[in-house]
This record gives structure tokens, C-alpha cells and sequence, in this order.
């Protein structure tokens, strides 16, 4: 599983972070956001999703995201 | 084959579109179609299949995302009290449920001991530095008293607001950012405008309400920033605007009902984000007593030093 950190902006209110959570759970990630500060850590399985998807997935709620860091496999 | 009905139910608390998106998504994951609903309406539309999803499973559905679900549009449902009987009914759960308004318990008690604290500190301020100037309690007594619970009354509802960080909506947010800014402009601007005059007035009750209003609308973003900020900036001025003309009329006798007002519409606005929010209970996280009176006395101070030494109105020297 990877680990990714990224910065969200775009979030006002605790319906904003709910909704991105649950449309990264749609393509199988697991997130944790927190809308204080605008970071959010994803897991994911890079055999089936990519970075770029998951990206992509977060724009598509109507929001934009970039990766702060990023971990390789553990 | 199926057996889809359209069903009613109602759903209050929605502010913006995210909410709408999060109950839609909620329900359609459950297999629950959701023909119409619109945050600006309580009233939502589903088609389902009452076989196949029972209906406690709708509910629990939009419990997980932090709503409620009723069957009945909420104006029929029993019948509606007068707000005398609201106002008794909030007044007897407050001074008798033990379980109830505790956090705003907690906020009313460490703002009365900042409030003494912030008082002591200042008396023993006027006792080092001003007590054998001629008049000085004449001239400064009353605004500094008024100056000591403007700061104060603010820091408490602040204090209160800011439990609720994380837990409000962008509407919620905008109404703190907008009356916090507004109160606490108007507030020091009126007591400062009243001392010093227009120009330090505005300018003082400005920064401080822009300051203030920014930082606790802040919580919903960049709109909750804008609103506090703007809102700031009409109190200050507005309130540094009443303190100099009354000045020729009955100022003294304005100051107190002016005062009461503000106060009871900050207590509206606690009474409003505890009302609307209650249900995020387990993000709330109260600040610390002593930073918060540190902070609150600050402000008095800044206050103190502008009003007593700071530049005046030529009629007011």
C-alpha cells in the first residue's frame, strides 16, 4: 500500500471533506482529510490506482489537490 | 421485479452543495435513487424499492453523514410552540439539565473569571500609574469599564465560537465572521470613538474588528474571512461614528443600552451555532482558560494605552 499527503484547497465546510472522502473510497481509497488544514492522507494500492487517478478523482468533486509528499511501497 | 416508489422525506441542516452531494451519494451507495434534492429545500425526493431497502436503512444512511431524517415536513410535526414558550423552555433546560449547555457553561463561568481578572489587572493598572492624577477617574472611569467588558464579552463568545471549529457550515461561518467583526467593531469603536475622537476611534475599532472577525470567520474559508473582515471594517468605523455624536447628547445614557444590545446579540449568535450544531458535539475542543484572558487582557490594554495616551479630536483635548 502506498501513502500519499496532499493539500486540498477548495473545502469550506465538514460536507466538503465528507464528500471527497467518500468519492476516493469510490475507486478503492482510503482517506483521512482534515479541513483545518487543508492536508489529507491517502492509502491506496498502486497496482490498481494511480496517483494521477486519484487526483483527477478529487477534481472531479469539485476540488483541487496536490501532492506534498509521496511514499513508495513499505 | 421491483416495486420502486417515490417517497418524501425531509431533511434539515443542509447549507451548501457539498451537503446535498454527501446525502445523494449516501443514499445511491444503499441503492436509494434520488430524484430531487436541493439544499434550499428541505423537502427530498427518493425512489426505492421499500422490499429491498427497509427504510430505517435510508435513515441510517443519512445519519452517517450527519443529518437527520424526517417523515413529516418539520412544520407538522406536533404542534408549534409560541417563542415565549421556546424562551421559557431553553431558559429551564439551561438552569436545570445538568446534561445540557455544558460547554456554554464552562464558557459563560471562564469568561466571568476573565472578566475578574482582567478588571483586577487593570485596577491595579490605575492604582500604580493614575491615581493621583486630578479627574482621571472622571474623565476614563466609565470608558474604561465599558472597554474592559466589550473585550471581554467578545473573548467569551469568541471563546465559544471557536469550539465549534471544523464543525460549522459555510452559512454558520459567515454569520460568525459577520457579527463577531460587526459586534466588536462597534463596540471598542464606540468607547474609543467616544475618548479619542473620529480618527483613532475608526482606526482602532477597525483593526481590531477586521482582526477579530477575519480570525474567527476564517473557519469557513476564504469567504468567512472576507465577510468578518468587511463586517469589521463597517462596526469600527460605524462604532467610533455613535461615540462621537453622542457626544453633545446623552452619551453616558446611550453607552449602557448600546452595550446590552450587542450583548444580546452575541449571546443570539451562541445560542444560534449551538443550536445548529450541537449535533458535531465531538469536534468541539475548548481553549485554554489562561491564554485566552492573556489575550482578552492585551486587547484591554492596547485599549487603556489609546484611549488614555493616545492622540485626541482637537474638541476633545
Amino acid at each position: 500500500m502506498d501513502t500519499l499527503t496532499l493539500s486540498i484547497s477548495g473545502m469550506h465546510c465538514a460536507s466538503c471533506s465528507k464528500l471527497i472522502t467518500m468519492d476516493l473510497e469510490d475507486i478503492g481509497v482510503t482517506a483521512s482529510i482534515d479541513r483545518d488544514t487543508g492536508k489529507g492522507k491517502v492509502t491506496f494500492d498502486p497496482q490498481k490506482v494511480s496517483q494521477d487517478q486519484i487526483l483527477d478523482q478529487i477534481k472531479k468533486s469539485g476540488y483541487q489537490a496536490s501532492v506534498i509528499t509521496g511514499g513508495t511501497a513499505q | 421485479m421491483s416495486d420502486t416508489i417515490t417517497k418524501d422525506i425531509w431533511i434539515q441542516g443542509m447549507h451548501c452543495d457539498a451537503c446535498e452531494k454527501t446525502i445523494r451519494k449516501s443514499l445511491e451507495r444503499i441503492g436509494v435513487g434520488v430524484e430531487d434534492i436541493r439544499y434550499t429545500n428541505n423537502r427530498v425526493e427518493l425512489l426505492y424499492d421499500p422490499l429491498r431497502v427497509p427504510f430505517s436503512q435510508i435513515e441510517g444512511a443519512v445519519a452517517d453523514v450527519g443529518y437527520r431524517v424526517r417523515e413529516t415536513p418539520p412544520e407538522e410535526s406536533g404542534p408549534r410552540e409560541t417563542s415565549i414558550e421556546r424562551a421559557k423552555r431553553v431558559f429551564h433546560s439551561f438552569r436545570n439539565d445538568p446534561e445540557a449547555y455544558q460547554l456554554e457553561k464552562q464558557v459563560i463561568k471562564s469568561t466571568l473569571g476573565t472578566l475578574f481578572i482582567a478588571a483586577a489587572l487593570e485596577y491595579l493598572i490605575y492604582f500604580i500609574f493614575f491615581w493621583n492624577i486630578q479627574g482621571f477617574l472622571h474623565t476614563y472611569g466609565q470608558y474604561l469599564g465599558y472597554l474592559i467588558v466589550g473585550v471581554v464579552a467578545t473573548g467569551g463568545a469568541v471563546r465559544h465560537l471557536r469550539a465549534y471549529q471544523g464543525a460549522v457550515s459555510c452559512m454558520t461561518g459567515m454569520m460568525i465572521g459577520m457579527t463577531i467583526g460587526m459586534i466588536s467593531g462597534l463596540l471598542l469603536g464606540a468607547v474609543v470613538g467616544a475618548t479619542n475622537g473620529m480618527f483613532v476611534g475608526s482606526v482602532f475599532g477597525m483593526a481590531v474588528g477586521m482582526a477579530v472577525g477575519g480570525w474567527v470567520g476564517v473557519c469557513c474559508g476564504i469567504m468567512g474571512l472576507m465577510e468578518g473582515m468587511m463586517a469589521g471594517l463597517m462596526g469600527g468605523t460605524m462604532g467610533a461614528m455613535i461615540g462621537v455624536m453622542m457626544i453633545p447628547d446623552r452619551l453616558t445614557l446611550f453607552l449602557p443600552i448600546f452595550f446590552v444590545a450587542c450583548l444580546a446579540i452575541l449571546a443570539g449568535l451562541s445560542y444560534m451555532v449551538y443550536k445548529e450544531h450541537k449535533g458535531a458535539r465531538d469536534e468541539v475542543k475548548l481553549y485554554g482558560f489562561w491564554p485566552y484572558t492573556f489575550i482578552n487582557f492585551a486587547f484591554v490594554l492596547a485599549g487603556t494605552i489609546i484611549i488614555v495616551w493616545g492622540p485626541k479630536a482637537a474638541f476633545l483635548r
